[in-house]
């Protein structure tokens, strides 16, 4: 399983639960929150990405022209909304 | 020449082709490695079913390296992405992760492409007068 790993606090989760969110369920992200910068609990998404092989993939079934069109928007987005603990 | 994007390529990967002929720009090749080995791809199985997959780096490096093969990559200068980002302050819609759209439209008017291929034929119409295509194994 593939995760990659973002801190928010709790404060952050409050106002910003979409921005946060939306990695954990679109982009397989894990989201550590924390309080008074200690981590206090963690959002992981319900569906992981797996790293198969390059058949594996293409055998994985359809690939779905919004599917690949939101990855992309994703991935740009991720590189500036990475959320950093205060 | 046509200009291929990065979900034009993606298309291109699942379906095991790749374009005989064509521009990208070097980007392109950052955007596909980036999202092959980091958030990947969502399949949908034949019952429905949705599975996010991606690929080793060494799976993917070995993958662009077929898929980008027979292109040619073209790319605008610093200064050319800054008059690009100045000219799209002066259009409507052209902000954030479009921004990548946008340069990828301005590189293709730049290199002289005769047409666009892409999934995303609905931002690109706001981007170009160049013609679209939507991917097909050549």
């Amino acid at each position: 399983m593939y995760f990659l790993s973002m801190q928010a606090t709790l404060s952050q989760l409050h106002r910003e639960t979409r921005r946060i969110i939306r990695p954990v369920i679109h982009g397989g992200e894990e989201v550590v929150l924390t309080d008074f910068g200690k981590p206090v609990a963690r959002i992981v998404p319900f569906m992981p990405t797996v790293t198969v092989s390059p058949a594996q993939a293409r055998a994985s079934g359809t690939l779905d022209d919004d599917h690949i069109l939101a990855a992309i928007i994703e991935a740009r987005e991720g590189e500036s909304e990475r959320l950093v603990a205060p | 020449m046509k200009y291929y994007d990065t979900s034009a390529l993606l298309r291109a990967w699942k379906e095991g082709w790749m374009p005989l002929e064509g521009m990208t720009r070097s980007h392109t090749v950052a955007e596909w490695i980036s999202i092959q080995t980091g958030r990947g791809l969502v399949y949908r199985a034949p019952d429905g079913q949705l599975a996010k997959r991606n690929l080793s780096p060494s799976d993917a490096a070995r993958e662009a390296q077929r898929v980008f093969s027979k292109l040619v990559f073209r790319d605008l200068s610093g200064q050319q992405t800054l008059e690009a980002a100045a000219l799209a302050a002066t259009r409507e819609g052209i902000r954030g992760s479009n921004f990548h759209d946008f340069l990828h439209a301005r590189t293709a008017e730049a290199f002289g492409a005769t047409s666009i291929v892409t999934l995303n034929l609905v931002d690109f119409r706001m981007m170009t007068n160049l013609q679209l295509e939507h991917p097909v194994q050549p």
